[in-house]
């Protein structure tokens, strides 16, 4: 007999017992190896994923900068992020002797030097767009090229990876609509505010007597049915399992962001063993086609934020980070050179981004194509040598555990793991 | 079973014409009977009047669907389309305060709060939307700003859109595409959002060139280029806004004729000569309101808005048709919409309101009076919209996937309960006409209000059982929130 563990009896087993005791009679397709939720601090868990979106065009160029590259500063004559200079704090933080990191990224020098960070360089979505909106979708999907794929990667990684999970916090997305990454046949959770998520007005803590009362109107209509019968399951055992205020360990702190808050919550969640397999957070604003800045400017706050959210999200989690991978991408980069308004306009290659202690740090990985006026990919813009597919395929299969790439990323054939996740051994 | 007995349904009768007394919405209404409220169900006419109220404008305040039922659905759609012949001099006393509606850019630059114009844009919006008669036309004017979408809080946009609001998409919202186009091609506030104003022919910005064709007209895949980007983008240097680098604020449209590459340009197939100056500008407004892709892309988005969120293959094309046979007449392509089939055939579901949508359709149909001061807006916002706040230039989502998640419910359900519960001190509702009803005729009442319908049986027991067991709630109050949460009011 086939045993699944839905969602009510998740919450059930949440609300009466003092742990989760789960033992499903028949393995599904697969188990990975993690994969059932063990009584808190007793077992290792299932591993987690943490997606950020950077929306709008982040210009990796200026944020790992190939220093090491002449034509990076023949191309941006007054952009560039001066070469790494010892004593120079307004100069590029050295990574490897070639690439340097834009030094509003310092607060993740630490995690660098811990080997809890990599970048990916010269990689991207292999579709040609410089549509915002379809190179997002497209990446969102983890289709380039093709709109008929209506779910997302996350989504879909979800659906295929038998975790006999059925918390409803397996997935969230950070935000008021929930990311094209994680629409799919899985319910993802769509936060804002932990503090927030609770009944209102006369009905504050009559969650039951409200549910009972709408549960016969919204029985009639399907659709809406399934997400209120899941929001209210979330808002009930959010309440039991989060309270009082939360207070990051390791003295780490957040920026006042609305990115170091959402990331401040993701660690909370993860923190409460609430069932997280994945969560995506965005932060947008990087379309710096005016004004990008080196120091000052557009840019550079976003970068701060970025740098000071990720590292205190590292050092918040400590060891937490060997079963945490964080990964960030954006839906393309910018042009090599910059444009007459010292900005840059939409390109293609971009870098991506990972963190955490199950991945080997310290490292910028990708072959770099170069930035000469031959090694462009059209019209100007850095060529593409890794698919983003690659990166994250690889966090799915080995840190996430779910060996089916092909459900993943469907038609994806050219799939080349560049060795930035751990195996995982024992 | 008994429903409503004649004691009560005059009672609830009363409730419904004193707001529309308070509010004065539909003149005529007021000596009315109104006469929905019955111990029947509605008629599948009323159904069908009921649905279409809610789905061209933003649900029908107390008296309104009378007002409708007389001079019939026709006639509605026309006196909504002639919106210039509507008296609407009662929304003025709303607007009222908000000072900075019609001040200059000179003066909402320099003002002490410089958050003011934000914030009184927003609030006349939503006070627009649920206060004045002419409801379509806000409509309208909601569409087309979400369509050409301004983030109010990018740089100088905090102070110029104001004006883009009040010089751009209001004057043209039920009028040309052209005109409307060309409008926003002049308007400050777009020319700062999408950086061309920044634009020069030593370096030209492709920010705006790529939107205009792919957000603004064409669509993404409408036919253009990354050429016919570029030479858009020549096209459009040196149209930008005055003063931008001297730091007093000025924010009005210029030609800089020294920033604009006078070479000739080729877009679309189509030449444009050397040394046209800011004609150049002017004959690419007139080629993409004219362009085919245009008018599709328009069509398909408007039909999405009116009738579904897949729209219908066949409208689409109807619809495009009478874009281009009109020369992008608004009035002539809404009429088309709203007298076909599919329009009739997708009434009574299909569209999930949108946020705003659903707050706006709370405040109307149950004729609250509000400023919508932060309380209320925050509340709103919380729901994931509010106008103008939408970062990207591609507009918030109108399709109801999009926002059919648990924070999007959550923060819905919330605004139901502490409006309906009158728990927000700026939105009161006024139930007196209903206490002391008994629960079932509080049910059937609201539910005609709110619905336009009565509850199915299953449904309608189960509230009436569930309001007897709250006790500590006013039934009216507690009945109200609960229906204002179901399915039903979700859709539009």
């Amino acid at each position: 007999m086939k045993t699944t563990f839905t969602r009510r009896d998740f919450l059930k087993s949440t609300l009466a017992l003092p742990a989760w005791t789960l033992a499903p009679e028949t393995p599904r397709e697969f188990l990975p190896r993690f994969a059932v939720l063990a009584p808190k601090g007793q077992a290792p868990r299932a591993n987690i994923l943490v997606c950020i979106f950077l929306r709008g065009g982040m210009d990796g160029l200026n944020a790992v900068i190939p220093h090491g590259d002449s034509d990076y500063y023949r191309l941006r004559p007054t952009l560039a992020v001066p070469e790494p200079m010892a004593g120079n704090d307004q100069a590029g933080i050295e990574l490897d002797g070639f690439f340097g990191m834009h030094p509003s990224l310092r607060p993740l020098k630490d995690v660098w030097d811990d080997k809890g960070l990599a970048f990916i360089h010269a990689t991207g979505s292999p579709d040609p767009t410089h549509s915002h909106f379809d190179a997002m979708d497209y990446m969102e999907r983890g289709t380039p090229g093709d709109k008929q794929v209506g779910t997302g990667w996350l989504a879909r990684h979800l659906q295929f990876a038998a975790t006999e999970n059925g918390s409803p916090f397996r997935a969230i997305g950070f935000g008021a609509l929930l990311p094209s990454s994680l629409r799919g046949p899985i319910p993802a959770i769509a936060l804002q505010s932990i503090a927030d998520f609770h009944l209102g007005g006369q009905y504050k803590g009559r969650i039951e007597q409200f549910q009972t009362a709408i549960s016969s109107m919204y029985s009639a209509d399907e659709t809406l049915n399934l997400r209120a019968d899941f929001t209210l399951d979330a808002v009930q055992l959010l309440q039991k399992a989060v309270a009082g205020e939360y207070r990051p360990a390791n003295g780490a702190s957040y920026p006042e962001s609305e990115f170091g808050e959402s990331l401040k919550q993701v660690a909370q969640l993860i923190k409460a063993e609430i069932g997280v397999e994945v969560a995506a957070v965005d932060l947008g604003g990087w379309d710096t086609h005016v004004n990008q800045g080196v120091l000052e400017g557009e840019m550079p706050p976003l970068l701060a934020d970025l740098g000071a959210s990720l590292a205190a999200f590292y050092h918040d989690l400590g060891d937490g980070m060997k079963n945490v991978t964080v990964v960030g991408m954006s839906e393309f980069g910018r042009r090599a050179a910059e444009n007459g308004g010292k900005g840059t306009d939409h390109g293609h290659g971009n870098m991506m981004l990972t963190m955490g202690k199950s991945i080997h740090g310290g490292k910028v990985y990708g072959q770099w194509p170069g930035l000469a006026p031959d090694q462009l990919a059209a019209p100007g813009d850095l060529a593409i040598t890794t698919d983003f597919r690659s990166v994250l395929g690889e966090l799915v299969s080995k840190h996430l555990q779910n060996p089916l790439l092909d459900q993943v990323f469907p038609n994806f054939t050219n799939y080349q793991p560049l060795g930035i996740a751990k195996d995982i051994s024992t | 079973m008994n429903k409503i007995s004649r004691r009560d349904f005059l009672k609830v009768a009363g409730f419904a014409s004193t707001l529309t007394w308070l509010w004065g919405c539909a003149p005529g209404a007021v000596s009315t009977a109104v006469n929905f409220p019955t111990s029947t169900p509605p008629t599948s006419d009323d159904q069908f009047l009921f649905n279409a109220l809610r789905r061209i404008g933003f649900g029908p305040m107390p008296g309104e669907m009378e007002t409708a039922q007389k001079v019939g659905f026709e006639a509605f759609v026309e006196e909504q389309l002639a919106f210039e012949s509507m008296d609407d001099s009662q929304l003025e006393s709303h607007l009222a305060h908000l000072t900075t509606l019609n001040m200059d850019v000179q003066e909402l630059a320099t003002l002490e709060k410089p958050g003011q114009p934000v914030l009184e844009l927003v609030q006349a919006t939503l006070l627009r939307a649920a206060y004045s008669r002419r409801q379509l036309y806000e409509r309208m004017v909601q569409f087309w700003s979400n369509h050409f979408n301004i983030y109010i809080l990018k740089n100088q946009d905090r102070y110029l859109k104001t004006g883009d609001d009040r010089d751009v998409i209001r004057p043209n919202a039920l009028g040309t595409f052209h005109g409307l186009l060309s409008a926003s091609m002049h308007s400050p506030a777009m020319l700062v959002y999408l950086d061309n104003a920044s634009s020069t022919k030593d370096g030209p910005n492709e920010n705006y060139a790529r939107e205009l064709m792919e957000l603004h007209t064409l669509g993404v895949d409408g036919g253009y280029t990354q050429a016919d980007i570029v030479e858009v983008a020549r096209a459009l240097t040196g149209w930008s806004v005055t003063g931008r680098r001297s730091g007093d604020g000025a924010g009005a449209f210029i030609f800089k004729q020294n920033f604009h590459d006078e070479n000739e340009k080729h877009i679309l197939g189509v030449d444009f000569p050397a040394r046209q100056g800011i004609e150049d500008g002017e004959q690419l407004a007139a080629l993409l309101a004219e362009h085919p892709s245009t008018a599709e892309f328009i069509a398909s988005k408007l039909v999405r808005h009116f009738v579904a969120d897949a729209p219908p293959a066949s409208l689409v094309a109807k619809v495009s048709e009478v874009f281009q046979t009109s020369r992008g007449d608004i009035r002539e392509v809404l009429r088309t919409i709203f007298f076909s089939n599919e329009f009739r055939q997708s009434l009574g579901g299909g569209k999930l309101k949108k946020p705003v949508e659903f707050a706006l359709s709370v405040v109307r149909t149950l004729g609250i009076k509000t400023q919508f001061d932060r309380p209320t807006t925050t509340m709103i916002r919380a729901m994931g919209e509010l106008p103008f706040f939408w970062p990207a230039p591609n507009g918030y989502p109108d399709v109801g996937a999009a926002w059919l998640n648990s924070n999007d419910l959550l923060a819905r359900w919330n605004f139901a309960l502490t409006v309906g519960t009158n728990s927000m001190k700026d939105a009161i509702v006024d139930f007196s006409p209903f206490s002391g009803l008994p629960t079932d005729a509080i049910v059937d009442g609201l539910s005609l209000q709110l619905l336009g319908m009565i509850l199915p049986d299953e449904s309608r027991v189960r509230l009436i059982e569930v309001t007897h067991a709250i006790s500590d709630i006013e039934p009216e109050a507690a009945i109200c929130a609960l229906l204002l949460a179901s399915p039903y009011f979700q859709y539009r």
